[in-house]
């Protein structure tokens, strides 16, 4: 989940599959993740050094040397002061409201005025037993996962496979691919509202030239094609990364073990489900979870679209979470609203993770 | 014999070239999915209404450069391209500030509640923005910055950090030892140390954070709906929001001002088209 963060030459790009998930080890990760790389050869060879560290990490009392001793003191205060600045608009502007968010959820209080009554977790009661809506919107949110997981996946696998091979033109490709990326979610948004218009639009004119002239849906106008049209412009904006995250993949396979599909006699199909495809499990992994926590985060780009309109047609849980903040001034039921998204991105992460299987690699050190 | 084989040879050659073009054909299709409504867009960036209208397909009869002008003083795109400049420009220098300084203690000094920092620090890139939207906001208002450039930048920094911090971590982290050692043997501090050694070594990471950094925070969107209710302050995403909202029929302007708001990081990826996809991609399969 967390590929590249950790690896030494992460900032150098490598996303390489044998070290993706590096730190979503369980308890006591820090200090074995931190002995993973103190252990890597190109970490300058000072494994006794290093060694002596870890062991006694819990304080600095327990340096067994007198100038051990002496520089902990120094690397703390060094430390704090390097970490000061970071951590304090870390400390107040992210850890602080996002614990107090589950302090809120248990009031009613309309955001604004000072009055808030305490009402325990009626909230949570009322969302997740009494709030058709707010099933809607999870329902919603988890069929725009699901397709990333089904479609993006899959395609771009193969765009990247197909890149992957030395051609011509091949970072061309990637590169406008990716282009959606660098665009604000709004003002794609926007150019995908008036593509749809039915009047203004350009899609609905493309498919009467192609033939189909009695097929002219109103797009994000109608509940019944609003969410279909919303997915399409995801899968625009999203599969250019994907296919640059593959590709990253690809690199880490050795050329060989393509040659010897080939010599085996597989097909380009085959040894991409066969061969490539599993070699890439981890990466695959990694965007099964993106996919799904990227849905219950995105915001942006529906909201610029329908707004979560037509008639909850495309709401999802962020939008939910904004209307009932912003438009119904419940801000007590926002606030669970968001507890519940972090709590279920929390679940599906860790569920995933387990299902996938996915071995926290860290550089081979796993005990 | 020896002719059967040459023709087989030559068939699956020819085979080949065939899917190589197929290849190719399928590749320019997609990429012209993906080329066609920005190309669209600026087009109509150029035409009346009544031509968007009528010539939906073609160049524009004549150039209407006025629809830039109009977007950017009647739809108040120019001040929110200041204010985007500004809100972009002080929280990426102070990311650039302070993100290498916490990554290199997370890299290479060992002190007390290091893993607590480090836990605290990777659960910001998991933790959805619109969580704490709400407790933030009453914060905001509290310490009175609701309606300020400090009510962007400073959530920006803050939920800008851990990536940054990470990226410059394991930059650090892949730094060999020794060269602390050496430059501590010369009698530097470790405080030296990292001005002098450490951080100079670090800048082509650094360039990655404030690359990217640039272009997360130049489309932030959901703070600017939020935290900041004056026009005057209004970043270009949220400008482009009211503007379409208020001039709902002159799309000639409104497609400028999406032309006008993209065109700065088009042209930072443009320049930078390699380091923005190694870090985007790095950064979304951690923010997951």
């Amino acid at each position: 989940m967390f590929a590249g963060i950790t690896t030494p030459n992460g900032s150098a790009g490598a996303m390489r599959s044998s070290e993706s998930a590096a730190p979503t080890r369980p308890a006591g990760g820090a200090s074995a993740s931190k002995s993973g790389e103190a252990a890597k050869p190109r970490e300058g060879g000072t494994t006794a050094r290093t060694g002596r560290i870890d062991t006694d990490r819990t304080g600095w009392a327990g340096g067994p040397r007198g100038d051990a001793v002496e520089r902990r003191m120094n690397d703390n205060r060094v430390a704090y002061a390097l970490l000061l600045p970071a951590l304090v608009i870390f400390g107040v502007f992210f850890v602080y409201p996002n614990l107090e968010v589950v302090y809120l959820s248990l009031f009613n209080w309309a955001g604004i005025s000072p009055q808030k009554a305490f009402i325990g977790l009626q909230n949570y009661r009322q969302l997740f037993s009494e709030d058709p809506v707010f099933a809607k919107a999870i329902l919603n949110t988890m069929i725009v996962a699901a397709q990333s997981v089904l479609i993006q996946i899959p395609v771009a696998l193969a765009v990247a496979v197909a890149l992957n091979r030395k051609m011509r033109g091949g970072n061309f490709f990637a590169t406008v691919f990716f282009l959606p990326m660098v665009i604000s979610l709004v003002a794609v948004g926007m150019v995908w509202t008036w593509m749809y218009d039915p009047t203004m639009g350009t899609i609905n004119l493309l498919i009467d030239r192609l033939g189909l002239h009695s097929f002219q849906p109103a797009w994000l106008g109608d509940p019944a094609t609003a969410l279909i049209a919303v997915l399409i412009t995801i899968n625009w904006i999203y599969i250019g990364l994907y296919v640059v995250i593959f590709l990253s993949g690809l690199k880490s396979i050795p050329q060989s073990v393509f040659d010897s599909a080939k010599v085996d006699g597989l097909s380009e199909f085959w040894t991409t489900l066969k061969v490539t495809a599993p070699l890439l499990k981890e990466v695959i992994a990694v965007l099964v979870v993106m996919s799904i926590s990227g849905s219950f985060k995105s915001f942006d780009l529906i909201w610029s679209m329908t707004g979560g309109g037509p008639v909850n047609a495309t709401e999802i849980a962020t939008t939910y979470l904004y209307r009932k903040a912003f438009r119904y001034m419940q801000s007590g039921y926002a606030s669970a609203i968001g507890v519940s998204i972090f709590l279920i991105c929390l679940v599906i992460t860790v569920v995933q993770l387990r299902m996938m299987r996915v071995r926290p690699a860290g550089g081979g050190e796993e005990a | 014999m020896a002719g059967d084989l040459y023709s087989l040879e030559r068939r699956k050659r020819r085979k080949q070239q065939a899917g190589r073009v197929a290849l190719y054909v399928a590749l320019s299709a997609y990429a012209l999915v993906i080329l066609y409504p920005l190309f669209w867009v600026a087009v109509n960036s150029l035409k009346d209404n009544q031509e968007i209208f009528t010539n939906p397909w073609g160049l524009p009869s004549h150039p209407l450069w006025a629809n830039f002008r109009e977007a950017w003083s009647d739809g108040r795109i120019g001040m929110a391209f200041k204010n985007s400049v500004i809100v972009t420009g002080l929280s990426v220098v102070i990311l650039a500030l302070v993100s290498p300084m916490a990554g290199y203690a997370l890299a290479r000094l060992r002190f007390a509640g290091q893993k607590t920092v480090f836990y605290l620090l990777l659960s910001g890139m998991f933790i959805a923005p619109i969580t704490g939207l709400i407790p933030l906001l009453k914060l905001l208002r509290n310490l009175d910055l609701v309606n300020s450039y400090f009510a962007l930048i400073l959530p920006n920094v803050a939920y800008g950090l851990p990536l940054s911090v990470f990226i410059m971590r394991s930059f650090f982290i892949g730094i060999p030892k020794s060269i602390d050692d050496a430059t501590m043997v010369d009698g530097l501090t470790r405080w030296q140390t990292y001005w002098i050694v450490m951080l100079p070594m670090a800048l082509p990471a650094l360039y990655t954070v404030i690359i990217l950094q640039t272009v997360y925070i130049w489309n932030e969107f959901l703070f600017a709906l939020v935290f900041v209710r004056a026009p005057e302050l209004f970043t270009l995403p949220r400008a482009l929001v009211t503007f379409k909202g208020t001039f709902i029929t002159s799309f000639g302007p409104l497609n400028a001002a999406v032309i006008l708001s993209a065109i700065p990081t088009i042209i930072l990826y443009a320049i930078f088209s390699d380091k923005i996809r190694r870090g985007m991609s790095m950064g979304f399969s951690a923010k997951g």
